[in-house]
C-alpha cells in the first residue's frame, strides 16, 4: 500500500490505519525529538503534539514526499514552535547529561552513540540537525531538504561541515572525546553510507 | 569541489585513490587515512546505535491515545487466547492466595486465639503485625520492576514464592504443637511469599489486561474470586478443621503453582527500570493517582462493619441471621459482577463510573433504615439492594484502575492501587469506630464521600473512559480531554 493510500483510509476514518500510522512512526520521530530536545519529557511531549497535528491535518498532505518525510516536517515544526517558547536555547539544547544518558561503563555496548552525542552537541543546531536527520533518521538529502525547508545543496553543505568538525572533535583534535579510545587499528565502518556526503 | 585539506590532513585519501590495492596500498601508509576511518566508523556506530535506542512504551501508548487511537492495537484471535489463560491464572492465582492466608482457612493454629487470655485487640493487633507483608507490595513490586533477573524470570519467582508458601503450610502437620514465636514467624513467612505471588499475578493481569483489552472482564473476574474467597474461607475452615486446614491450603497453593507452570509464559518482559525512574513514572501517573483518590473517596468510608454489626445487634437479628445476611449480599455482589462482566463491553466507563457511584450512594444511604424498626426481610433487602450498588462501583473502579495503570510499571501501579484501597478500607474501619459518630452520621458522611467523588470524575482523561471494553477509543475524545469537556462535546 502506498503512502497516498494510506492517507486515504486514515481520511475515511479507519481506526486500523490510523493506529499504524502511529505506531509505525512513533519510534523514529521520538528518537529525534529526544536527540533535538536532550530530554524524554520534553520528546514525549512533543511526539503526542505530532501525531495529534499530523492526524487533525493529514489531509494537506500532498504525496509530494513520504508520508515518513511529512511526518518528521511536522515534528520539526512543533519542536521549533517549542523551542522559540523557551529562552534557554543552548541550554535546553545541550545532551542528555544525567545518569540515564550515561552508557554502563562496565558494558561498553552505547560507548559510540555516547561520544557522537557528546560531539554532536558542540556543532551548531543546523549542522546537528541535518546531521541527525540524515545519519540517524537515515533520510536522503531531498528529504532532508523537504524536512528543513532548505534547498539540497544547502543539507549537503551542512553535512560536509558537520561530518568534518565531528572528524575532528572525535579524531583528530587533541584531547578529543576518542583519544585513545580508538586508535588506527580500530575496525574499518559497517556502514559505508556516512561518506556519501563527501562533495564532490 | 576538492575536499578542503587541514593541518595533518591527508594531501590523497584513500577514497579519492581508487578501490582496490592502489587504496589499501595508501592506507596502509597513511597514519591520517586510517585515523579518519577509524572515526567515521565510529562515527557509523554511533548513529546505529542511536537508531536502535529503545523506545519506552508508554510513550508510544500516550502518544496513541493523545492521537485518539487504541492503545495497544488489539489483536482479538490473540485476545481470545490470552484472555482464556489469563482468566484461568487469575481465577486459581486469586483463589489460592486468598484462602491460603494464615487467618483465613486456619487461624487458630497461628493466633493467639488458642491462648484462653487472649483479648480481641490482642488478636487484632497479633493479625495486623502478621499481615504487614500485605501493605508492602509496592516494595515487592519495585524490587521486580527495577531487577531485569527477578522480572524476566517472574515464572521461576512465583513458582518459589508459591512452592515456599506450600512447604510453611506443612509446618504445623509435622509439628502440630507449633505455638508462640515460632506460629507467629511461619505466618509472617506465609504471608510475605503469598503477598510476592499476589504482586506478579496483578501485574500480570495488568499487563495481559491492557494488552488484549479486557480491563472489565479480568477486573470482574478478580473481584469475583477475591469475593468467592472470602465466602469459602470460613466454610472451608470449619470442614477441615485444624488437621486437615493445611493440607487444604497446601493443595491449594500446589494448584495454582501447577496453573503458573502451564499457563503463565515462562520468560518475563525484559524493561527494568532505575528506582529514581519507577518513581518518576508512578508520580507523574496523574490518572493513577486520580483513581487511587476515587477509591479513597468511595471504597474507604463504605467500610464500617463494625458499626453495622452493633446496629444489627440492636435490632435483635441473631449471629446465624447475621451470616444469612451477610451471605445474602455477597450474593449480590457476584450477581452484581457477574453482570458488569457482560454490560462492560456495550457501556463504557463515562456512564458507568457516575451511574455506580450514584448508586452506591444510595445503597449506602438505606442503611438510614436502621433508625427505626427493621425485621430480618427488611435488613436482607437493604443487603441485596447495597451488595449490588456497592459491587458495580468497586469493579468498576477495579476497571478503571487496569487502565490507568502505567504500562511501564505495571506491577508497582497495581500493588499502590491495591495498597491504598486496602489502607482505606483499614483506615475507614478504625477512624468510624473511634470517632463515637451515631452509626446514622456515619451513614451519611460515606454517601456524601461517595457523591464527592463525582468531582474527581470530572477531571478524569476522557481517553480512560470514553470507551467500553476493547474498544478503540473515539476520535474525540483523544487530545487531552477530561471527562467534562468530552461529555458536553
Amino acid at each position: 500500500m502506498d503512502d497516498s493510500e494510506w492517507v486515504r483510509r486514515i481520511l475515511a476514518g479507519d481506526e486500523q490505519e490510523r493506529s499504524r500510522f502511529v505506531t509505525a512512526l512513533h519510534g523514529p520521530i521520538y528518537r529525534w525529538l529526544r536527540h533535538l530536545t536532550g530530554s524524554e519529557d520534553a520528546a514525549n511531549e512533543l511526539t503526542q503534539e505530532t501525531f495529534v497535528e499530523a492526524l487533525q491535518a493529514i489531509h494537506r498532505y500532498e504525496g509530494r514526499a513520504s508520508l515518513s518525510t511529512w511526518a518528521h516536517r511536522v515534528a520539526y515544526f512543533r519542536y521549533t514552535h517549542w523551542l522559540r517558547e523557551r529562552s534557554r536555547d543552548r541550554k535546553l539544547r545541550a545532551p542528555l547529561s544525567d545518569a540515564e544518558s550515561r552508557p554502563d561503563p562496565a558494558a561498553n555496548a552505547n560507548w559510540e552513540s555516547f561520544c557522537l552525542r557528546q560531539a554532536l552537541a558542540q556543532l551548531t543546531d543546523e549542522h546537528r540537525d541535518t546531521f541527525v536527520l540524515h545519519h540517524v533518521q537515515q533520510l536522503s538529502v531531498l528529504e532532508v531538504a523537504e524536512v528543513l525547508g532548505v534547498p539540497p545543496g544547502t543539507v549537503q553543505s551542512r553535512l560536509f561541515h558537520a561530518r568534518r568538525r565531528l572528524r575532528d572533535l572525535l579524531g583528530d583534535s587533541p584531547g578529543s572525546t576518542l583519544s585513545g579510545a580508538s586508535g588506527p587499528s580500530a575496525p574499518a565502518p559497517e556502514n559505508t553510507n556516512i561518506h556519501e556526503v563527501v562533495i564532490r | 569541489m576538492r575536499r578542503e585539506l587541514r593541518p595533518g590532513a591527508c594531501k590523497e585519501p584513500a577514497r579519492e585513490a581508487g578501490s582496490g590495492l592502489v587504496a589499501w596500498w595508501h592506507r596502509l601508509r597513511c597514519e591520517a587515512c586510517r585515523r579518519a576511518d577509524a572515526v567515521d566508523g565510529v562515527i557509523a556506530r554511533g548513529a546505529a546505535q542511536m537508531r536502535s535506542e529503545p523506545v519506552p512504551s508508554e510513550s508510544l501508548a500516550r502518544a496513541l491515545a493523545a492521537a485518539g487511537c487504541a492503545a495497544p492495537p488489539f489483536t482479538p484471535t490473540a485476545g481470545r487466547a490470552g484472555l482464556a489463560r489469563t482468566l484461568a491464572l487469575v481465577g486459581v492465582g486469586i483463589v489460592a492466595t486468598s484462602l491460603a492466608q494464615p487467618d483465613r482457612i486456619a487461624p487458630s493454629l497461628f493466633g493467639p486465639a488458642q491462648h484462653p487470655g487472649a483479648t480481641a485487640q490482642g488478636i487484632a493487633g497479633f493479625w495486623a503485625l502478621v499481615g504487614l507483608f500485605w501493605y508492602l507490595k509496592p516494595v515487592a513490586a519495585l524490587l521486580l520492576e527495577t531487577n531485569g533477573a527477578l522480572l524476566s524470570r517472574r515464572t521461576l519467582v512465583l513458582l518459589a514464592s508459591v512452592g515456599g508458601a506450600a512447604l510453611l503450610w506443612l509446618l504445623p502437620i509435622l509439628s502440630p504443637h507449633l505455638a508462640g514465636g515460632a506460629a507467629m514467624a511461619v505466618a509472617i513467612g506465609m504471608n510475605a511469599l503469598l503477598a510476592l505471588a499476589s504482586t506478579i499475578l496483578g501485574g500480570y493481569l495488568i499487563e495481559q489486561a491492557q494488552r488484549i483489552g479486557a480491563s472489565g472482564r479480568l477486573g470482574a473476574l478478580h473481584q469475583a474470586a477475591a469475593h468467592v474467597a472470602g465466602m469459602a474461607a470460613p466454610l472451608l475452615g470449619l470442614a477441615a478443621g485444624r488437621v486437615a486446614g493445611p493440607a487444604v491450603a497446601a493443595g491449594l497453593l500446589l494448584a495454582f503453582g501447577v496453573t503458573a507452570a502451564l499457563l503463565l509464559p515462562h520468560s518475563g518482559p525484559t524493561r527494568p527500570a532505575r528506582v529514581r525512574e519507577q518513581v518518576r513514572r508512578l508520580s507523574s501517573a496523574r490518572e493513577l493517582w486520580q483513581v487511587a483518590l476515587l477509591l479513597l473517596l468511595v471504597i474507604g468510608p463504605s467500610s464500617f462493619e463494625a458499626l453495622l454489626t452493633r446496629q444489627q445487634d440492636l435490632h435483635g437479628l441473631t449471629a446465624v441471621q447475621r451470616l444469612h445476611l451477610n451471605w445474602i449480599g455477597e450474593a449480590a455482589t457476584l450477581l452484581s459482577i457477574a453482570a458488569y462482566a457482560l454490560l462492560c463491553r456495550s457501556v463504557s466507563l463515562k456512564s458507568l463510573l457516575p451511574a455506580g457511584i450514584l448508586a452506591n450512594a444510595g445503597g449506602t444511604l438505606l442503611y438510614l433504615a436502621y433508625a427505626g424498626p427493621l425485621g430480618f426481610a427488611g435488613a436482607a433487602a437493604i443487603e441485596a439492594i447495597n451488595g449490588l450498588a456497592a459491587a458495580l462501583i468497586v469493579v468498576t473502579l477495579f476497571d478503571l484502575a487496569v487502565r490507568a495503570v502505567p504500562s511501564a510499571c505495571p506491577y508497582l501501579g497495581y500493588a499502590v492501587l491495591m495498597s491504598v484501597n486496602n489502607a482505606a478500607r483499614a483506615l475507614s474501619e478504625v477512624t468510624m469506630a473511634s470517632l463515637s459518630l451515631s452509626f446514622a452520621t456515619v451513614v451519611a458522611l460515606s454517601a456524601v464521600c461517595s457523591v464527592l467523588a463525582l468531582l474527581v470524575v470530572v477531571r478524569l482523561p476522557a481517553a480512560l473512559i470514553a470507551r467500553r471494553e476493547g474498544e478503540p477509543l473515539p476520535a474525540s475524545a483523544g487530545n487531552g480531554m477530561r471527562f467534562q469537556e468530552y461529555w458536553v462535546s
